[in-house]
């Protein structure tokens, strides 16, 4: 293989870790799975690029989507970490905001403290809302209040102080100070994590990031050192929660921006195809065994947010907006009283659906879609898993008696309906929060469920079109190659846009564009082609919840700002008054070195007619049919069928309903047209 | 597939839900106030046309919707057959299905065919809605006007036109008005939400079949809430509490009492033998004394789904007009979060006679409605400031209370306000914000811990006022887990001075200088077990983490720590076995009537003064009685020479409550003493600062 040809990614999933080498000279993409090494991700990692033989010394660029971060969060298992934190406020990170997750629970409790008690410290020190220093930390005080602990014998230390995000002086001090005392240990302040307001929230993010800093940096090692052996000189890339990729020695320092590293990857994957596509808006929805990840593309570009929570704890780091539903195919369906549920309990990866034959016994979603002949009993699943519609039926037969009236075909299509139901329900509150109506958007599905509910989750939702991209059960790698390079920088600055001059806000963009600068040239990345995005957020005086506006300059004009918002707020909520004083509140920036576009290609043949490969009975609202079973990798470009049918391929089945019409576009994605169920 | 099969079912249901979803994730983004998008202290719901209710989220708060069938109800009596396309309602009133004034209802119908066959309502509170201090809640409040415009069910909009002159007319009498302008849009913007969700579902499904579905829903509500009443053993239980009320500045608790009924399938609560309303805050609405009672019963019996009006068939409430639990004009009714807290809590109480293994320690009693108020100088703005700092809930079998969290009856609503939030918004600043050490009720299973909350007012002046309860008589424990520490306000004078408030739990208009501070310590949640049967490493660990002092894990828990939290084994073992009960066994002597009271009512326990010495009681201790039941029986000490030695007077409520019979044994346990100088019941120590 020729240097400078060729780039790979590989994506860490719980099951699988999935990869793909793309040819740029041949714009050929092979993909491959291998299986996962929860405990070693790093083995995994090199058996992906053995199995498409990626030559690490002959890749141009090596992009990787880890759950390194996510696990050591959800299993509890990051480093020991302590806090330093403003005098009176140590307890911060037990008392959160006080809500419930559940209602009518008498007994529900809290998630416990990220940090025990007795490792988090105060310092006497006060940074005010409007950034004005109150008291400056005393190095020698600092010291005294650390006299009980031995620094270096942590982990990681959390350095957050309130209002930090108006003025980081404090904490920078703290750490300096701190640096001194506790050696190599790493440092994270929350002005540098995610420097936004709401110190709960921000506290919570500084500290999982301290948290997992230390196995981050492990493993990030280890995969490097791995590669450098292998002969490759340049950094590694790795995805971000926000769909842009950033150098491991960033990531090694802001861990937390990693959690959705995955999912992420997906929706940056979707975002490129449906660019291709010629889509600019495009609801993106990611089903997998036990849940499904909905993001919104609107204009051409992923919706972000910085709102974002695992394990119970909140994150304030920007990330795609995305929302996961806890159903999935592996969703168990169970009768209460006389009420069907879906969810959300699931049956995973193991034991997995009944029909698995690994001893689950619960009826799930995917042994309702088995059932309905929707999957194909002959084909195992991913060429691994194979499939026992016996005990399918079997599981789906033990609710029926809880449900008179109900024959096991009707049960199996109703616990597919439901899922639905509950999963449009969820895709709803995403666009509506966002202002938006699902009926103006395109539905891209993938992952290994997504193509077989995309038509009627559609439907549900009044959508007409949707898109299955090639390897749908590959994109989030795929994603990794069509990521740019990126990262965010935002700075609180809350002050009415009336009494603001352009310069202000002018000057705060050069601080942070400067400080973006910095970041790429410590990674020795070519400065001269970044490109900058920026943005502020801005709300009614009096308001908490903000609206992000883009701006095409440095120097926005605050009145025309505010003119925007108040066009924005009256499209995303009917309501606007021209005649209220209007706030900033976050300028932003996001810097970005984009990739180039890379025509992925696909296997699909460039002529010929469809041929179906069998017929089969499925069942569709009641009614069974005749139905054409499709090879996808055999459905030539430009061909057009009418539903009913099923196309299958490598780790996915698409469902075409009887009223639908699929079409297959000239990059190989299928496009569907979707009927009235 | 036929319409009506269970999966048609499903699918309409869970569509109402997403309906109430998608009108609260609408609230959250488009209002005003910090207390909404914040707090989110606002709920959405559908109503039928019949005004049953259909569809609440997982999210909204059950203080909010269970009450709002009554709310409902009272729109539609009013405007019976006269109802149009384009109207919308509005009201608050207290005394008509309403909580208190701040919470505002909104109805709007949702017509096909002519007729109104949904509605859909969203209940928010506003900062202010007029009345004699920032914030419209005021401890000290005697009548109602006091505490607000109150607004009867009445037509906003008619036929799609606002009624201007009623809009300026409540906003012109609310401070920050432009605030509540911006909030009432926004729950207009919510109404509209559903309206067109509605009419998509319409599109879908016939409305004959919707209905249907419907029907079908409540039914199936109603037949699991029967069955599982079925399963109850049939007899009655009793449950009697207090509220804390000042007359003339002089504590005089009002009495609260739940008699509940299974018969069969169905429940009833009867609330005779509460006190007579009082001028005070602690009034409420059957509606709020109900909907207290239905959350305890549906947390007890199928906390699984969310609630309809199916629920409340099976049951059935009797209150007589003019008592504190059904209020009458015009007496305040500000502390109806603290009615229902009781009513749930004794809903639960007389539950755990039956079921003890589901019950919890109390929780806090309160939402600690805590107000500051005053022009703001750097904008010459007025603000209202309103935070409801939670405390711990309440210990239980399998695990302890969790410290500083939200109560039963809340939901996703965050009580507790960003310090960022508060000092960019306010002239104010946090000085500290921590965890409450040894408020818990200790136990096997301990409470959580309260809040130490303090704020400065930064202001030339502001006022500070208080709706809070749970501040003498405390968060109770149960099968013999202690009480919760309880809650306690006091302000802090820019020269370090520490003033607790005169009426402990209740204050209106307090006046705050530039640099005062309002301490606030929130109540720690009730125990469950006794504390010398928690294990000494749990006990040494809270130590370590300083939820717990060295002298409490001795004296109370009998475990012997270092202050760095190391277990001495053998000293504690020696000193749990020489440990003696902190209660007093006396023999139960029958009597008529054991409450007193002047406009209030409170139970005394009269002993033999001999005795009492012997015991170490004194005449006005706060004292609880332990009988055969996981709930204790509070009231206050009478030395009293008529009465036998070694024994305790006890009325036939008091036995039945405690399930004990004249001559049988009852514990009873000090709760708190007064001091010399403190006014008669109303004693303790000022705030530990």
């Amino acid at each position: 293989m020729d240097r400078n040809s060729f780039s790979v990614g590989v994506d860490v999933g719980g099951t699988f870790t999935d990869v793909v080498l793309f040819d740029r000279a041949e714009r050929r993409a092979l993909v491959a799975k291998v299986p996962s090494d929860p405990r070693n991700q790093s083995v995994a990692f090199m058996n992906a690029l053995a199995k498409v033989g990626a030559d690490p010394g002959k890749v141009e660029r090596v992009l990787h989507g880890t759950t390194v971060a996510t696990n050591a969060i959800l299993e509890g298992k990051g480093g020991r970490v302590a806090l330093l934190t403003t005098e009176g406020f140590r307890d911060i990170i037990e008392i959160g905001r006080g809500e419930r997750t559940k209602l009518y629970d008498l007994k529900l409790v809290k998630p416990p403290p990220l940090i025990p008690r007795p490792d988090r410290f105060e310092v006497a020190e006060r940074t005010h809302a409007d950034g004005a220093i109150g008291r400056a930390v005393d190095a020698d005080g600092l010291r005294a209040a650390l006299a009980s602990c031995d620094p270096a014998s942590y982990d990681a230390w959390a350095v957050c102080f309130l209002h930090a995000y108006a003025n980081p002086a404090n904490e920078e001090a703290a750490r300096d100070t701190l640096a001194e005392m506790a050696g190599g240990v790493p440092i994270s302040t929350s002005s540098s994590v995610a420097p936004e307001y709401r110190e709960y929230e921000r506290f919570s993010t500084t500290v999982l990031n301290a948290a997992v800093a230390p196995a981050m940096d492990r493993y990030l090692g280890s995969v490097e050192d791995r590669l450098s052996d292998g002969g490759h000189a340049r950094p590694m890339l790795v995805m971000q929660s926000s769909g842009g990729v950033m150098t491991a020695r960033a990531a090694r320092r802001l861990p937390a921006a990693t959690i959705l590293s995955g999912p992420a990857g997906g929706v940056a994957g979707a975002r490129a195809i449906a660019r291709d596509a010629g889509m600019a808006n495009v609801i993106t929805c990611d089903m997998g065994g036990t849940s499904t990840d909905v993001a919104l593309i609107e204009g051409g570009e992923i919706r972000h947010t910085t709102e974002g929570r695992i394990a119970g704890y909140p994150t304030r780091i920007p990330q795609v907006d995305i929302v996961t539903v806890g159903a999935g195919g592996g969703s168990i369906a169970s009768v209460s009283g006389e009420t069907l549920r879906v969810g959300p309990e699931s049956a995973g990866a193991r034991p997995g659906p009944a029909c698995y034959g690994l001893g689950g016994e619960a009826p799930t979603v995917t042994d309702a879609n088995l059932l309905l002949n929707r999957l194909d009993a002959g084909d195992p699943l991913s060429g691994e898993i194979t499939l026992h519609p016996g005990l399918a039926e079997a599981a789906i037969g033990r609710l029926k008696a809880s449900l008179p009236g109900l024959d096991t075909m009707a049960l199996a299509e109703g616990i597919v309906h439901l899922a639905t139901v509950k999963m449009a329900g969820t895709i709803r509150e995403v666009s509506v929060y966002r202002g938006h109506d699902p009926r103006d958007f395109v539905l891209l599905a993938y992952g290994g469920a997504g193509p077989m509910f995309a038509s009627e989750l559609a439907s549900e939702l009044g959508m007409t079109s949707v898109l299955i991209p090639p390897h749908p059960g590959n994109l989030s790698a795929l994603g990794l190659l069509l990521s740019p390079l990126k990262r965010d920088f935002v700075r609180t600055m809350v002050r009415r846009l009336s009494d603001m001059e352009a310069s202000e806000l002018t000057a705060v963009h050069a601080e942070l564009r400067a400080g973006g600068v910095g970041e790429f040239e410590a990674d020795r990345l070519p400065v001269a082609d970044l490109e900058f995005e920026r943005s502020v957020d801005v709300r009614y005086v009096g308001q908490s919840s903000t609206l992000n506006l883009k701006c095409a300059t440095d120097s926005p004009d605050p009145a025309t700002l505010a003119a925007e918002f108040h066009a924005a707020h009256e499209a995303a909520f009917g309501h606007s008054d021209a005649d209220e004083p209007v706030e900033l509140v976050n300028a932003r920036i996001s810097a970005a070195l984009p990739v180039d576009p890379l025509d992925i290609g696909c296997e699909a043949p460039a002529g010929g007619s469809a041929t179906p490969r069998e017929t089969r009975s499925v069942r569709f609202r009641g009614r069974t049919v005749d139905c054409p079973v499709h090879a996808r990798r055999h459905l030539p470009r430009g061909s057009e069928i009418r539903g009913p049918a099923i196309v299958g391929e490598t780790g996915s089945v698409t469902v075409v309903w009887p009223s639908d019409v699929l079409r297959v576009d000239p990059r190989g994605n299928l496009r569907l047209e979707v009927g009235r169920k | 597939m036929s319409e009506l099969d269970p999966i048609a079912v499903e699918v309409v249901t869970e569509r109402l839900i997403a309906v109430v979803r998608e009108m609260r994730a609408t609230m959250i983004r488009a209002a005003y106030s910090v207390t909404i998008t914040e707090m989110k202290d606002f709920s959405c719901a559908l109503f039928d046309g019949e005004g049953r209710l259909v569809a609440q989220s997982r999210e909204d708060l059950p203080v909010h919707v269970v009450p709002m069938p009554w709310t409902v109800e009272a729109i539609l009596e009013t405007y019976d057959g006269d109802v149009h396309p384009g109207d919308v309602f509005l009201m608050n009133d207290a005394y008509r299905g309403g909580t208190h004034l701040n919470d505002v209802t909104m109805l709007y119908p949702i017509f096909e065919d002519g007729a109104a066959v949904f509605f859909a309502a969203n209940r928010s509170h506003w900062d202010d809605v007029g009345g004699m201090a920032p914030g419209s809640m005021s401890g000290l409040a005697t009548e109602i006007l006091q505490e607000g415009v109150r607004i009867p069910p009445i037509r906003i909009h008619e036929r799609g036109v606002p009624n201007r002159a009623a809009l300026d007319l409540l906003f012109n009498n609310m401070r920050v008005p432009e605030n509540r302008k911006g909030d009432f849009r926004a729950m207009l913007s919510t109404c509209r939400v559903a309206e067109r969700r509605v009419r998509e579902i319409l599109d879908r499904h016939r409305l004959e079949t919707v209905v249907a579905c419907v029907d079908r829903d409540v039914e199936r509500t109603e037949s699991r809430t029967r069955e599982r009443i079925r399963a109850l053993p049939d007899g009655t239980y009793h449950a009697e509490d207090y509220l804390e009320f000042y007359h003339d500045g002089v504590f005089d608790p009002v009495l609260l009492r739940l008699a509940l009924t299974v018969e069969n399938d169905t429940v009833r609560i009867d609330f005779s033998g509460s006190s007579e309303q009082v001028a005070g805050v602690v009034n409420a609405s059957l509606a709020v004394s109900a909907a207290g009672a239905v959350i305890a019963l549906k947390a007890f019996l199928d906390p699984e789904d969310p609630i309809n009006q199916g629920i409340f068939a099976p049951l059935a409430f009797t209150a007589a007009p003019g008592t504190v639990v059904n209020a009458t004009p015009p007496v305040p009714c500000g502390a109806h979060a603290e009615i229902r807290r009781r009513t749930i809590t004794l809903t639960a109480a007389a539950l755990a006679a039956a079921l003890p293994e589901r019950m919890a320690g109390d929780m806090q009693g309160t939402s600690n409605h805590t107000l500051i108020g005053g022009v703001d100088d750097r904008t010459g703005r007025n603000y209202v400031f309103y935070e409801v700092p939670v405390g711990g809930s309440g210990g239980f079998a399998e695990h302890d209370g969790s410290s500083v969290f939200g109560t039963v009856d809340w939901a996703d609503n965050q009580p507790i306000l960003p310090v960022e939030a508060i000092e960019t918004h306010f002239p104010l600043e946090v000085v500290r914000e921590e965890i409450r050490a040894d408020s818990c009720g200790h136990g096997r299973r301990r409470g959580g811990l309260g809040l130490r909350l303090e704020i400065r007012s930064l202001g030339r002046r502001a006022t500070f006022s208080l709706v809070s309860d749970r501040a003498i008589v405390p968060p109770f424990g149960v099968l013999g887990g202690a009480s919760g520490a309880p809650n306690a306000y006091a302000i802090r004078s820019g020269n370090g001075e520490i003033a607790a408030l005169a009426t402990p739990g209740k204050a209106s208009g307090v006046p705050l200088s530039r640099d005062d501070v309002v301490v606030a310590h929130t109540a720690g949640g009730g125990g469950y077990g006794a504390p010398r049967e928690r294990e000494p490493e749990l006990v040494a660990a809270d130590v370590a983490d300083g939820f717990l002092s060295v002298a409490v894990a001795r004296d109370v828990y009998g475990v012997v720590v270092s202050d760095a939290g190391d277990l001495d084994a053998g000293a504690t073992e020696t000193l749990r076995t020489a440990a003696r009960p902190d209660w007093r066994e006396l023999a139960v002597v029958g009597e008529d009537e054991s409450c007193v009271g002047d406009l209030g009512r409170h139970r005394m326990f009269r002993v033999h003064p001999r005795t009492a010495a012997e015991r170490d009681l004194r005449d006005d201790d706060l004292v609880e009685a332990l009988g055969d039941v996981p709930v204790p029986l509070r009231g206050w000490v009478r030395a009293d020479g008529e009465m036998p030695t070694d024994s305790v007077s006890l009325d036939s409520w008091g036995q039945r409550q405690l399930r004990v019979a004249e001559g049988s044994p009852v514990r009873l346990r000090l709760l708190r003493r007064r001091d010399v100088q403190d006014p008669p019941l109303a004693g303790g120590p000022p705030p530990e600062t």
